[in-house]
């Protein structure tokens, strides 16, 4: 039982995986990306499913971000994006992003499977 | 642009000398035959002798190079048709600025004989050209008989034939004799006409070949593209005006110029030497001043293709087809990405209708059919992505050494339950001790997994044998072989060379009811094996009797067991369009 935010502008995917993980029995809430920062740093969720391409600000902007802040620095994040062989992956990692999923090759009882996992190993943010 | 041969008009000399000489020499045969019987015959003897020797000068003044070889030649052959004691001939090489004077003694005369001869012939030519020629810096040379300085006869009779060419004096020849009034006007004057004639002639051919010349400088200027030439010793013999403006160079550069111009980023000097002695024409980009260009080098042979006259090097602009290209291959992958993302919802929403979905027949076959379906598009985007990739050559193979047997078993394993749904069965024979191989797995199985889907796919019957073991040549273990075996429908051996092409996908296979696929999975797996250093291929005795395809990856050279190699990417070099 987490809080999850999720940063995906894709309204048809937004929904799907946050319907997985409340299946899963998570909380979800999906954010816009030119709130993201603001919202993830005063929720303090557990974990963070962030889209890398999106319309108004980049998710890796969005990452280094809350990633600077001390609120923000433990959060684990996984990156969703379409393209294997992006350099934005390396980059995401070496912001320190937990991970990435390829959308289009993850079934959503896998991407579940995967936020379990990631939930496991980081320990909850303060509440 | 220089010509500095002159070997078509030395033909004509020698053919208008042979010519005209022979001519004239039977004309006067005739008459004296005419005035003195008996004489006559000896005349007639000698005259024809003459005429022989002239053809000879023609025929072997036919493959001389330059005005000094002719003035040899002339010579030579001179001495046969008048008495002398010597023949003599003074070359002027404006080449290499030096005076060349030779001598030819018949007889034996003394020292001073040949010195006044030499003074003679030199006085002469500072006549001629108005300017004094001392005897200082001539190079000499004296052959035939013996000088014996205790004789002392002059010189009592001498003839000076100048060799002129497009109005320049080239050289002198001189016969000289002990002997008085041995050159009177009969014996001479034919020879003067000869020599006029000839240079007349040559000076028009002159004239034609500078129109040429020019004719052929128009042409070369206006190419769309640059083009230089150097002869053997490098020199610039052709440049035209594109390639200068393309390097920034002056009007009249050097070859030094665009060496320099074009350094760092090709070494032209390297590229011609290359070009020279191997005889292949190369072909490479580069980058130049935020333009793409294409150079080609290769040699010029001269006319008898016997051996190599010069190096042509061509620039060829292609930024703007370069450009094209990535845009092109730009706007593929944008268009697979905005594909893959609503692929994926529809994917997904399937997926979580799926429980609900159990409870009715109806629902649970029509999302079978939607995830299918939706999933097969999903593969066609991937195989999209990866052709765009192979012709733009950005497709990545990231190999490493690895088990090769251990993925062809897991790969095999995983086609099991489909082909177990054919009462196929699968093998898997992996040679006892097979060496590591070095490859990417990921794209190798992708390659397994489309050879083996194929394969399955394509019969009805019978087995799958898919097997791994080293090949060997000349005593070492150099790839390992693999291949999948079926007892399907087969191939025609027409059929065959199309198979791995972009639209490999055979009528004969869709006739078979298989499944909607893209065809485009042979021409990617030949990629992800080339690009990896492999060859494939595939053997079919023909429609109905089963095909076998094979494929080779690399044995790594490391053991795995040493210090953890970094993997090494290989970008496949752009597929040609198939």
């Amino acid at each position: 039982m987490a809080n999850i935010i999720i940063v995906e502008d894709d309204i048809n995917l937004a929904t799907i995986y946050k319907q997985k993980l409340t299946e899963g029995g998570h909380s979800v809430t999906v954010v816009s990306d030119s709130e993201a920062v603001k919202q993830i740093l005063a929720a303090k969720p557990n974990l963070v499913l962030l889209d890398i391409l999106m319309p108004n600000v980049s998710g890796l902007d969005i990452l280094r971000e809350v990633k600077a802040d001390p609120m923000g620095s433990a959060i684990p994040v996984i990156l969703l994006t379409n393209v294997a062989e992006d350099v934005s992956i390396a980059k995401g990692l070496q912001y320190g992003a937990y991970g990435y999923l390829l959308k289009s090759e993850t079934t959503p009882d896998q991407v579940l499977s995967r936020v379990n996992m990631a939930l496991e190993e980081t320990v909850p943010a303060a509440p | 642009m220089d010509f500095t041969t002159l070997s078509l008009g030395l033909v004509t000399i020698i053919g208008t000398l042979a010519g005209i000489a022979g001519y004239f020499l039977m004309r006067r045969k005739f008459e004296r035959e005419l005035e003195n019987g008996r004489a006559g015959q000896v005349e007639l003897a000698q005259k024809a002798y003459e005429t022989a020797v002239l053809k000879e000068i023609g025929d072997r003044i036919g493959y001389s190079l330059d005005g000094a070889k002719i003035v040899e030649i002339v010579s030579g052959s001179l001495g046969k048709l008048l008495p002398y004691s010597a023949v003599s001939y003074i070359i002027l090489d404006s080449k290499e600025n030096k005076v060349r004077f030779a001598c030819n003694v018949s007889e034996t005369v003394s020292a001073n004989f040949v010195r006044e001869v030499k003074t003679k012939m030199l006085a002469a030519v500072s006549e001629m050209n108005q300017e004094p020629l001392t005897d200082t810096g001539v190079d000499e040379a004296i052959s035939g008989a013996i000088l014996d300085d205790t004789l002392t006869d002059k010189v009592a009779s001498f003839f000076n034939l100048p060799v002129i060419i497009s109005g320049k004096l080239v050289g002198l020849i001189n016969v000289s004799s002990k002997l008085p009034g041995q050159y009177g006007e009969k014996n001479t004057e034919v020879l003067y006409r000869i020599a006029k004639q000839a240079s007349e002639a040559v000076s028009r051919l002159q004239e034609v070949l500078e129109n040429e010349k020019g004719k052929l400088a128009q042409a070369v200027d206006s190419l769309s593209d640059g083009l230089l030439m150097v002869d053997t010793k490098y020199q610039l013999a052709i440049i035209n005006h594109k390639l200068k403006s393309l390097l920034g160079v002056g009007d009249k550069p050097e070859i030094f110029d665009i060496v320099n111009a074009l350094s760092g980023q090709l070494d032209l000097r390297t590229k011609m030497e290359e070009a020279i002695s191997r005889g292949e024409a190369s072909v490479l980009e580069i980058n130049f001043k935020e333009k793409t260009l294409q150079v080609f080098a290769d040699r010029v042979m001269d006319r008898e293709n016997t051996k190599p006259i010069g190096v042509v090097v061509l620039f060829h602009d292609i930024t703007d087809a370069r450009a094209l290209e990535r845009l092109k291959s730009d706007f593929t992958s944008m268009m697979v990405h905005e594909l893959r993302a609503p692929l994926t919802s529809i994917k997904s929403s399937v997926e979580i209708l799926k429980p609900e979905g159990q409870k009715s027949e109806n629902t649970k076959k029509y999302l079978g059919i939607i995830d299918s379906t939706s999933q097969i598009m999903l593969e066609l985007v991937n195989d999209l992505l990866d052709v765009a990739k192979l012709e733009s050559g950005k497709f990545d193979i990231v190999a490493a050494s690895d088990d090769l047997g251990a993925v062809i078993k897991e790969r095999a394993e995983s086609f099991e339950p489909v082909a177990a749904a054919k009462s196929l069965k699968i093998t898997v024979d992996i040679e006892e001790g097979l060496p590591q191989g070095y490859f990417d797995k990921i794209r190798t199985k992708q390659v397994l997994n489309n050879l083996l889907s194929n394969a399955v796919k394509y019969s009805e019957s019978g087995a799958i044998t898919v097997s791994a073991k080293k090949e060997v040549v000349n005593g070492s273990a150099v790839d390992i072989l693999v291949s999948v075996a079926d007892t399907g429908i087969g191939i025609d051996a027409e059929d065959i060379p199309k198979l791995f092409s972009r639209f490999g996908q055979l009528a004969a296979g869709r006739k078979a009811g298989a499944t909607k696929s893209s065809g485009l999975g042979l021409f990617i797996a030949k990629g992800i094996v080339e690009g990896q250093g492999g060859k494939i291929w595939c053997q079919s005795q023909g429609a109905g009797s089963g095909s076998t395809f094979y494929f080779t990856v690399p044995i790594a050279k490391v053991e795995k067991r040493t210090a953890r190699e970094t993997p090494i990417v290989f970008s496949t070099k752009k597929v040609a369009q198939a």
